[in-house]
């Protein structure tokens, strides 16, 4: 027990405390310290007090700035499909699922396997993911040996807009290209000098709504 | 001006806190009914969330590449929907759905980290650190909402704008139609009653235990 903190704490002394905090504005005034020295259940709630404060600075702050919109003006991923998603959530639908039942996921192995010798035997694989990029053709880079100035890629001229990426090996990001109306994408120099030897790149097309359409990777690894 | 006066007033740019709580209500009671214009303007207004959860991965370093993160944006629409009858609209819309957002967010990460999907990029950052720190958000952000949800609209508000708009007493003041130390006095009292709830909700924690 607090010799120096008799606790005489009663609903009289809840209510001048709040009393005070409000009148002081939170500070720590004489007359604030007088009394949290006078009541260690004062000085708990003045405790709980600072931190209900503190924590709603913290929380409203980082929501403040988390939705502020990209400086570049971009919208972030999936902000124009956001009806589309809600109509997926009314209906009932939930995300695409992530674990397959195992015949799916055994019947889609030995089709990778499959496409995979096809691919290995023709001459100009160029690394297109066959499912997302349909439609997408990464031309070069595709060697490590290849100059990065100039990111080439086929794609249908549909009035739709397209987004290159590169990644490092382990998938972080490196550089964005913004929206490009057609290929190909020339990056600056000091970007060009971040682009390490190996590395995967990758273009997603969007349609004119900007509705995801497709996307394809290359990878330029060893 | 009364603040329940101020309060009912033209609707504002949505996210600052004079957006305008009656309107979110009947917006959400409309999208629960399944109008289909209420549908479209509250699919606008779910912008912020694909934002935050756009911001929050790239403060993290990105680890979640665009199309990952457009499942957890599914995800989080889902579960806003599932959970949006338990809307009462003391809130503003906005910080209800922000909890919603961030606790998705840090569990697809766990997910990915536990998958060891996750890698560290940086010897100066350690994921796991990034990871606690989002659930702590998580967790933090999940208990003021609850808390602010059972205060009146009016002191919610006044806490709202302090800190969501960053307003000075002066400004809240000009905007409640009050004194600057009147705005001052209803801040503080709002901050009493916000403590008192979130006491409240710790201990019950506490019990749970």
């Amino acid at each position: 027990m607090n010799s120096r903190r008799p606790s005489a704490h009663d609903a009289a002394h809840e209510s001048a405390l709040e009393e005070l905090w409000a009148s002081e504005g939170g500070a720590r005034t004489p007359a604030v310290a007088q009394r949290l020295s006078a009541c260690a259940r004062c000085a708990e709630l003045w405790d709980q007090l600072q931190a209900a404060e503190a924590s709603a600075a913290r929380v409203l702050g980082e929501l403040r700035h988390d939705m502020a919109p990209r400086s570049s003006g971009e919208g972030a991923p999936g902000e124009a499909r956001l009806d589309a998603m809600l109509q997926r959530a009314m209906a009932g639908q939930k995300s695409r699922p992530r674990v397959w039942p195992r015949w799916l996921a055994a019947a889609g192995i030995a089709l990778a396997v499959g496409l995979g010798l096809r691919w290995a035997r023709e001459p100009d694989p160029l690394g297109s993911d066959p499912e997302l990029g349909a439609t997408l053709r990464l031309l070069a880079p595709a060697e490590a040996t290849d100059a990065r100035d100039r990111f080439r890629f086929e794609a249908p001229d549909d009035g739709g807009w397209f987004v290159v990426e590169v990644f490092d090996t382990q998938g972080a990001p490196l550089l964005r290209s913004g929206r490009l109306a057609a290929s190909p994408w020339s990056p600056q120099p000091a970007e060009i000098a971040r682009i390490p030897q190996h590395f995967r790149w990758q273009v997603t097309a969007y349609d004119a709504s900007g509705n995801f359409e497709s996307r394809a990777e290359l990878r330029v690894e060893p | 001006m009364r603040l329940r006066d101020a309060v009912a007033g033209p609707k504002r740019e949505t996210g600052s806190a004079d957006a305008n709580l009656a309107d979110d209500a009947a917006l959400v009671s409309a999208v629960l009914k399944g109008e289909a214009r209420a549908r479209l303007e509250f699919a606008a207004r779910l912008r912020v969330v694909a934002r935050v959860l756009d911001a929050r991965n790239r403060r993290l370093g990105a680890p979640l590449r665009d199309h990952e993160l457009e499942d957890v944006l599914q995800d989080t629409v889902t579960k806003i929907w599932e959970h949006l009858p338990r809307f009462r609209g003391h809130a503003a819309l906005d910080t209800w759905m922000y909890p919603i957002a961030v606790r998705t967010l840090s569990n697809a990460l766990r997910e990915r980290r536990n998958r060891g999907a996750w890698l560290p990029r940086d010897r100066d950052v350690d994921p796991d650190q990034l990871l606690a720190a989002e659930e702590d958000l998580a967790a933090e952000s999940e208990s003021l909402t609850q808390a602010l949800d059972e205060l009146t609209p009016e002191r919610a508000r006044v806490v709202r704008m302090r800190h969501l708009d960053e307003a000075s007493f002066d400004e809240i003041g000009v905007r409640l139609g009050v004194p600057p130390g009147t705005a001052k006095t209803w801040y503080y009292r709002a901050i009493s009653a916000l403590r008192e709830r979130l006491a409240r909700r710790s201990d019950r924690r506490g019990e749970a235990l």
